[in-house]
């Protein structure tokens, strides 16, 4: 076999193998029993995968999800605490953001034993950017551009993340909506930063989310 | 007499030169530290900066797992020592049998507060002073 031929099999083989390479996971904590990640909607498997891959929010409170990975036996109760609380709290498994920094989060069994730890950054959003939610509550990656357009009844959710320059911030944000109510029907759709838009008669409004003293806007068309 | 040289360095770890042994095991986060550092005088210390945890492992002289009832922080407003969860991924093995092993002691360190205070490690080879030097977080703007 010539050179040319096995470097086309090895070709072959990282293509086949990226895509389960290239996958992200959960983050692995410094001591290697445990996985965290954000808790997601069950579907949201972007999500899921992504683990801890961005700072969390100041004002943001961040449900997490801890995972044993340790060998021979079932997860026991898990304590979560902060190794600094004037970074970030925790209450029961959900991080909140109170200042920028990094600060270890650390996991307890309920002998005290740390079985793992994992270190959290905390920054200040620079600004709030609106996405699209899906069917099954998941965000989407991107977020949307400034001006879409709506057909009469359409019914889409949108939900606001926190930016620090380029990068999207970790955590849920409380976040108030407004438009024209002539125009669409807001709905709260129970999730904390997400609210369903239903448009009712054509026109131009503009859809605005305030959160963290912070407000994304997004300006929607209504087409009969 | 070069024979009876190279037999006592040989014995050396089991007639008293052995020393316990740590080790980090841990990675600090980026802009952060947690270390643990020793010299030839014997003086051991760990830093770490506020906010943060190090995971120190920690055999004694025979290189049997350190005790951890017995080991504390003396200033517990500047760091606390808790005992760490261990598997057989990590092993001592003893320089008396080495066929008997067992999960090395993981003690994890987390810096509270800026300053220093002494981290009192038990062995089964006697006791150790580790200084524990916390330094501040990088400041952000």
């Amino acid at each position: 076999m010539t050179w040319r031929s096995w470097r086309s099999i090895g070709t072959v083989t990282i293509v086949l193998a990226a895509p389960a390479c290239s996958g992200e996971s959960p983050t692995t904590g410094a001591l290697g029993h445990t996985t965290a990640s954000a808790a997601c909607a069950p579907s949201d498997q972007a999500c899921a995968f992504a683990g801890l891959d961005a700072p969390l929010a100041v004002g943001a409170k961040l449900p997490l999800s801890v995972d044993v990975t340790a060998k021979g036996f079932s997860a026991p109760p898990l304590t979560l605490a902060s190794a600094n609380v004037r970074v970030f709290d925790v209450q029961g498994h959900t991080a909140i953001g109170k200042a920028p920094g990094f600060a270890s989060l650390l996991v307890f069994t309920p002998e005290t034993l740390v079985i793992d730890f994992v270190t959290l950054s905390v920054e200040k959003p620079t600004e709030l950017r609106v996405h699209r939610m899906t069917k099954d509550g998941a965000v989407e990656a991107l977020p949307m551009p400034t001006k879409i357009q709506l057909l009469v009844g359409d019914d889409v959710s949108f939900s606001v993340r926190p930016y620090f320059g380029e990068r999207h911030l970790l955590g849920d944000i409380d976040a108030t909506w407004s438009a024209d109510d002539a125009l669409v029907k807001l709905v709260d759709s129970g999730t904390p930063a997400g609210h369903r838009v239903v448009a009712r008669s054509s026109g131009t409004t503009t859809l605005h989310a305030a959160a963290l003293g912070l407000e994304a806007k997004l300006t929607l068309e209504v087409l009969q | 007499m070069k024979r009876f040289a190279f037999a006592l360095l040989a014995l050396g770890p089991l007639v008293g030169c052995a020393k316990p042994h740590f080790d980090t095991i841990t990675s600090a986060p980026p802009g952060a530290v947690a270390e643990y550092h020793e010299d030839s005088n014997d003086n051991r210390w760990i830093d770490v900066t506020e906010g943060t945890a190090v995971g120190i492992s920690c055999e004694d002289k025979s290189k049997s797992p350190c005790g951890y009832d017995g080991t504390f922080v003396a200033d517990a407003s500047i760091a606390s020592v808790y005992h760490g969860y261990s598997d057989f991924e990590d092993v001592s093995k003893y320089y008396a049998n080495p066929n008997n092993a067992s999960a090395k002691t993981i003690m994890v360190v987390v810096g509270l507060a800026v300053g220093s205070t002494t981290l009192r490690v038990r062995t089964g080879r006697g006791d150790y002073n580790v200084t524990v030097n916390v330094k501040p977080a990088p400041s952000r703007t």
